[in-house]
This record gives C-alpha cells, sequence and structure tokens, in this order.
C-alpha cells in the first residue's frame, strides 16, 4: 500500500469502521513504515476522539431533545388535524351520498328513456322487417332491391280529399301496367268494413318520391298478384279477383300497393 | 390512552393516520432527541432547532402519506425533512444570523474533574463545536450525521439523498478540513507535532 491507498482509507482506520481485513494489515503495515501517513492517521484519530466528546456533549446537554414545549404544540397540533380530518370524512361521506342519490336518478331517467325507445322502436322494426321480407318483385315494373320507406308509406295512407282523377293520371295507370278490372277511390267509410295487408313498396319506388304524396286509387287484381307480393293465396280461389289500394305518386308512378278484403 | 412502546414504525404511522394520539406521541418521543440534536449540531441555535423540529413533525401530522417506506426509512426521512428545513432556513437567515454559535448551558462531560482539566475539555469541546460549524454546510451535514450522530453511510445516504461514495469523500473532505481548523488549538496542543497531508508514495 503506497499513501495514495492509505489516504483513501484513513478514515475508515482512524473512525475504527468496518473493513476489510487484509486494507487494515496494509494499512498499519504502511502507517509503521510512513511517518507522513502515520501522523496523518493520529491526526484523524484525534479528531475523531473530540469528535465522539462533542457528541457525548450534546447527547448529555440535549438528552430529553426538543423542550416540552414542543411537544405540547405538537399535540395541540395533532389533536385539531384529526378533527378538521373528522370533518373533512363526514364531509366526504355526505358528499358520498349526493353522489350517489345522483347516480340513481341518472340511472332511472336513463332506464325510462330506454324503456320508452325499445317499446317504440321495436313496432316501427317490426312492421319494416314484415315489409322487407314481403317485398317481391312487383308484376308493374323491375324489382329493385333497395325498395323501403314503409313509415312513409303508412304516413301517406291518410283519409284524404276524394280527389276527381282525371283522365290522364288514369292513363298514367294504365302505363304502368296495373291490370286494373275497376277503379274507385278509398273512402274512409269503405275502410271500417275492411282489413287490409300493409303497403308493399312497388318496385322503383324509393322514400323520397315517397315524401312527395300521391293519390290511393282502389283497383281489383287476380289474386294471383297476391303471390308476386310474398302474400300467400288460397290456390282453390286462385282466379277469384281481389281488391287492392294503389299508391300513385305525383307523377303517376304506382309507388306501393296492399291489398284489401272486406269483413264481410 | 394506549401505549405504543413496541410497535414498528408502520404500525405506528398506520395509527397515526388513523387518528391515534398516543401513537404520535410515542413516534415523536422516540425520534425527536436525534432530529433535535442534528438540527442544532447543524445551526447551533437552539431555536432555531426546535423550529425545525416542530416543522419536521408538522410534516408528519399533516402528510402522513408523504412517507413511503419502500423508499427509505423512517429515520432516513425524518432526517431528510429536517435537513431541507435547515438549509432553507440557513439560507434565509445567512444574511442577519450571528457570527458566534450560541453557547448552550447545559452539563458539561467535565463535570466531576479537576477544575483545569474541565476548563480544558470544555474548550476543546466548544473549539471542535466551533469548527464543526464553520465548515460549508456540505461537509457539515455528513460530519454530523456520520460522526456526531454515528450513522452509517448507507443512512447518511439516504437521508442526503446522495450517492454512498458522495458521503464517502465528502466525509474525507470535511474531516480534513476540521483537522485544518483545530491544529493549532486542539491538535498540535495536545502532542506538538505537525500534521502533513502530503503524500509521500512510499
Amino acid at each position: 500500500m503506497n499513501c495514495q491507498n492509505f489516504e483513501t482509507v484513513v478514515n475508515e482506520l482512524a473512525r475504527n469502521q468496518m473493513m476489510e481485513a487484509s486494507e487494515r494489515e496494509q494499512a498499519s503495515l504502511h502507517s509503521d513504515e510512513c511517518d507522513n501517513c502515520a501522523a496523518r492517521l493520529r491526526a484523524e484519530r484525534r479528531l475523531t476522539s473530540s469528535l465522539k466528546e462533542l457528541s457525548a456533549d450534546m447527547r448529555t446537554a440535549n438528552a430529553e431533545g426538543a423542550p416540552a414545549r414542543v411537544e405540547q404544540l405538537l399535540l395541540a397540533e395533532f389533536r385539531s388535524h384529526r378533527s378538521a380530518v373528522k370533518v373533512a370524512r363526514q364531509g366526504s361521506h355526505s358528499s358520498y351520498w349526493i353522489y350517489a342519490a345522483v347516480a340513481a336518478l341518472f340511472l332511472v331517467v336513463v332506464g325510462i328513456g330506454a324503456t320508452r325507445l325499445f317499446v317504440s322502436v321495436p313496432t316501427e322494426s317490426r312492421a319494416e322487417n314484415k315489409v322487407i321480407k314481403n317485398v317481391a318483385p312487383s308484376p308493374i315494373t323491375n324489382p329493385s332491391p333497395e325498395v323501403t320507406a314503409v313509415p312513409e308509406l303508412v304516413a301517406v295512407d291518410r283519409p284524404r280529399k276524394q280527389p276527381q282523377r282525371s283522365p290522364k293520371k288514369a292513363s298514367a295507370a294504365n302505363r304502368d301496367g296495373l291490370t286494373a278490372g275497376a277503379r274507385e277511390t278509398v273512402s274512409p267509410s269503405n275502410r271500417e268494413n275492411e282489413v287490409t295487408t300493409d303497403f308493399y313498396p312497388v318496385g322503383y319506388s324509393s322514400a323520397l318520391s315517397v315524401q312527395d304524396g300521391g293519390q290511393v286509387v282502389r283497383v281489383e287484381l287476380p289474386r294471383s298478384a297476391m303471390a308476386r307480393f310474398g302474400v300467400p293465396v288460397n290456390m282453390d280461389r286462385y282466379d277469384e279477383r281481389v281488391k287492392a289500394d294503389v299508391l300513385v305518386g305525383t307523377d303517376g308512378l304506382a309507388r306501393a300497393i296492399r291489398f284489401v278484403q272486406s269483413r264481410d | 390512552m394506549k401505549t405504543h412502546h413496541n410497535h414498528s414504525d408502520g404500525e405506528l404511522l398506520k395509527a397515526i393516520h388513523s387518528g391515534d394520539e398516543a401513537a404520535f406521541a410515542a413516534l415523536y418521543r422516540s425520534r425527536q432527541a436525534g432530529i433535535f440534536r442534528f438540527a442544532l449540531q447543524m445551526c447551533g441555535s437552539q431555536v432555531l432547532a426546535e423550529d425545525v423540529t416542530q416543522e419536521v413533525f408538522l410534516v408528519l401530522i399533516r402528510e402522513t402519506h408523504a412517507f413511503d417506506p419502500a423508499r427509505g426509512s423512517l429515520s432516513g426521512f425524518l432526517y431528510g425533512i429536517a435537513r431541507n428545513q435547515l438549509l432553507r432556513r440557513l439560507q434565509r437567515e445567512r444574511f442577519y444570523a450571528p457570527l458566534e454559535p450560541e453557547i448552550e448551558d447545559g452539563p458539561s462531560l467535565a463535570e466531576g474533574a479537576g477544575p483545569l482539566e474541565a476548563l480544558s475539555r470544555s474548550e476543546t469541546i466548544e473549539s471542535v463545536r466551533r469548527a464543526v460549524l464553520s465548515l460549508p454546510e456540505r461537509y457539515r451535514e455528513v460530519v454530523v450525521l456520520c460522526d456526531l450522530e454515528e450513522m452509517s453511510y448507507v443512512e447518511t445516504a439516504e437521508v442526503l439523498g446522495c450517492a454512498i461514495g458522495t458521503v464517502r469523500s465528502r466525509l474525507h473532505r470535511g474531516r480534513a478540513m476540521l483537522i485544518e481548523k483545530l491544529r493549532p488549538a486542539v491538535l498540535e496542543n495536545a502532542e506538538g507535532e505537525e500534521v502533513k497531508t502530503a503524500r509521500c508514495f512510499a
């Protein structure tokens, strides 16, 4: 060991700190050989001794540590803090119940809303599904797979003023290929004695064009036409005619059709 | 009031958090003396040491959750707060702090010895005290913790938030400065020899 190495361990040596036995032995041998390092070690040991005396003096003089008034102050602070925390906790408890009540109220409102939505939507969707299921190629025109918009169709199906059918419109219906044996307008009084199917979209009609409104025309069709819309047909009465309401748009084209049966 | 003599730090802290005053009193009584001495040795002022001790335990009251056992011991946590408080106070009061540290009244180690010997020992102790107080803070705190409070390097590093190597090097430097300061008063008077720190590379 040289003096540089000795300098790195002189503190531990003087303070009797834990160190490797071999290192301690080498340091002792070096201090025996080197006067400067021996004096350095003695100075460090005297310093250690002096510091220990100071430490012992401090411990004796301040055996109690901080004065009792500090403890009293701290205990008073502890009590006030504890009561403040209790109040805060109680506050947080009450606010917890308020939050819980608000959350419960919110859930109830959402539940009611969802229930109403559930009750109304399925009705519409059922009708929609039914119509979509019954959509079949129209006997009048080329079938369109995009035909839907039954709600609009139903909405159009309201009692209207008895329109005076103009020859022009009649010819438009003929042009569309409606094989009507007879045509008549539908009056509200007639409807009371009738059972009708839903309106089935016809061919190219779309929701947008249906919104334009139109006219319902009572026609008679061969029963075989019902099969084209997916309505079950009694084969024994296959040749008979059946009444139907055709919704004719303002452009004179057939939009939808429903089949009518008298109650009696 | 319950007694908490044999409870661990964790148990005491849990009890303190739940509002147990006895637990707080037990923890205070077991820790305050060391904190107070550390503060007193660092600043030399009884009043400041009291304030710092009070502040340390106020932090414990107000922020019980601030202590994380995973990051170190409770002792290290408390000494760390004390050290931060001290450095802040010393920084603030640097411009109007008295140059001479307060001399505390109290029983001396020299009591019971002969008058001359008692005077010599008390003078020596006082010289060492002043020398320690005159050290720069970074060296003073290491000397106080390692030599006066007899903490290990690991504990000191935990309090100071630095590496063990830093503690060792600061202690080495601080003690060398103390030897230089005390040479005429204590070390040379004792044996009349001159201490050289020059290296001989033998």
